[in-house]
């Protein structure tokens, strides 16, 4: 019995340490989290979408989140392994609305109306850099009008 | 611990003499039941994971029987379902039910009425049409993802008081978006000097575009295995939606739109699916259903694959063979697999 309880113990002990620290999914693309806020004319941005694109190298991922009340956070499960990014932000405007006519008995819905400038969107030419072990955080701020 | 004998007990013993004998202390139990208690706690994970691995094994299946379904269609008509007639009118999920051993739900299913615009008999092939409410409240078991959890539409809503339900497959609606009922996909999905995509043929569309030339009309598109030039092995069918809770549409795959998925996105990307409005998709903002973003006319409408298994979308190419896709894909190829006239050159150990 002392045996038992001097050697059985640790052997479990240290097998349960095992289970608990080890043995997840991995990251093999070392992919990092990303957060950061978005504002436009100096307030945050209350819903709209941001994506990165790899930039400069073939498009082998693509990563983006929601941006909810000027916030974005992307975690590191989904995250953007290091290396430089296009940015991409979308906003249409708010419809809390429940469409009705948008079901196919139309010739297609309408698109809602982007709030988001194109020099951030379609021709963005915003470009981070996403650094490994490092906090990444970028902030961005949308202007609409030019000045 | 000891035993006290008795007076009258065969060996004769004196009535206060005590004998010992090996046992357990207190102490002794609790590790024994300690030890216990942690090899369960080792066993259990292992026996969650070989659970799911056999409920990811079943929803395979799923795949490999929708697929053979597919080829049957194909082998009767000489051409592929649609993706959907339009949005609305029945999508390839009511289309086949005829080849997956649900013939009498296939043939009840009114098709009748489709691209009615006016009149009476406007919503009656409609998924929320009076004659099909009763297959559109049911749950197909062969459309179900064991690791999912069954869910409807919750009523009420503009169909009505019906609990329409959700299901966990959807065809390959390409590389790019299908904003536009009126040509069909988009031609191109972001910039594609920068990242974006560019149409390369697909098996299904959501079709019913809306012609405008005169007189104007409805135009459904059908493609053949013989369209799919980048072969059949090379070019997905099938991948997987969840089932979202609450009045979100996503998994609704009785409708055309959610009916599809679009590569533009990796498979369970935190990216937001983009839909015709937020209102349709994302209501709960409590992160119960994946994120999800109105259309603009610089962000078209696309869903992304998603599943319940731990790392990835299982998904069933053209030729029936099904495979499990890894969220880290390379985007390049998970984009490639969707095009059917690509020309990409594709490894096979994907």
């Amino acid at each position: 019995m002392k045996l038992l309880r001097v050697t059985l113990l640790p052997i479990a002990l240290a097998a349960l340490a095992t289970t608990v620290s080890g043995c997840g999914p991995g990251n093999p693309l070392n992919r990092q989290a990303v957060s950061g806020a978005v504002a436009m004319d100096g307030r945050p941005l209350e819903s709209g979408m941001i994506e990165f694109t790899p930039h400069g190298r073939e498009v082998d991922v693509l990563c983006g989140a929601k941006i909810r009340d000027g916030k974005y956070k992307i975690p590191t499960a989904q995250g953007l392994p290091p290396g430089k990014y296009l940015v991409r932000i979308s906003s249409p405007v708010a419809d809390n609305s429940k469409p009705k006519g948008d079901f196919g008995p139309t010739p297609g819905p309408r698109p809602n109306i982007e709030r988001v400038p194109a020099r951030y969107n379609t021709q963005s030419d915003i470009i981070v850099e996403v650094i490994d072990g490092q906090a990444n955080h970028f902030d961005f701020q949308i202007r609409t009008k030019s000045d | 611990m000891a035993k006290q004998t008795t007076s009258t007990s065969r060996s004769g013993l004196n009535r206060t003499e005590r004998k010992h004998y090996s046992a357990f202390t207190l102490v002794e139990l609790l590790v024994v039941i300690a030890i216990i208690g942690i090899l369960i706690a080792l066993l259990l994970p292992a026996v969650q994971a070989a659970r799911e691995a056999a409920r990811r094994a079943q929803c395979a299946n799923n795949l490999k029987q929708i697929s053979l379904a597919i080829h049957n269609y194909h082998g009767t008509y000489n051409k592929l379902p649609p993706g959907s007639y339009s949005s609305v009118w029945g999508s390839w999920q009511a289309i086949i039910l005829p080849y997956v051993e649900q013939a009498a739900m296939g043939e009840q299913y009114c098709f009748d009425s489709m691209f009615v615009m006016t009149g009476p008999s406007k919503d009656e092939s409609s998924f929320w049409g009076d004659k099909n409410l009763p297959i559109t409240t049911r749950h197909f078991a062969v459309f179900t993802c064991p690791s999912d959890k069954p869910t409807f539409l919750c009523p009420p809503g503009w169909w009505g008081t019906a609990q329409i339900t959700k299901h966990n497959y959807m065809v390959n609606y390409g590389n790019t978006g299908y904003t536009n009922a009126s040509s069909g996909p988009e031609q191109t999905y972001g910039d594609p000097a920068s990242g974006g995509t560019v149409l390369s043929g697909v098996p299904f569309m959501m079709s019913g575009g809306w012609e405008k030339s005169t007189p104007p009309g409805w135009k459904t598109q059908y493609f053949s295995f013989r369209d799919i030039t980048d072969g059949t092995s090379n070019t997905l069918m099938l991948a997987e939606s969840i089932q979202t809770v609450g009045d979100d549409f996503r998994g609704l795959t009785w409708w055309g739109r959610v009916a599809g998925f679009s590569t533009y996105f990796p498979p369970n990307t935190s990216q937001p699916d983009v839909l015709q409005a937020e209102s349709l998709c994302d209501r709960t903002a409590d992160g119960t259903n994946p994120p999800c973003i109105g259309f603009t006319t610089a962000r078209p409408m696309a869903v992304a694959a998603r599943g319940r298994h731990p790392g990835g979308v299982q998904t069933a190419m053209c030729d029936s063979s099904v495979h499990f896709i890894t969220n880290d894909i390379n985007l390049a190829l998970w984009r490639a697999l969707s095009t059917s006239q690509g020309g990409e050159s594709v490894q096979a150990d994907y």
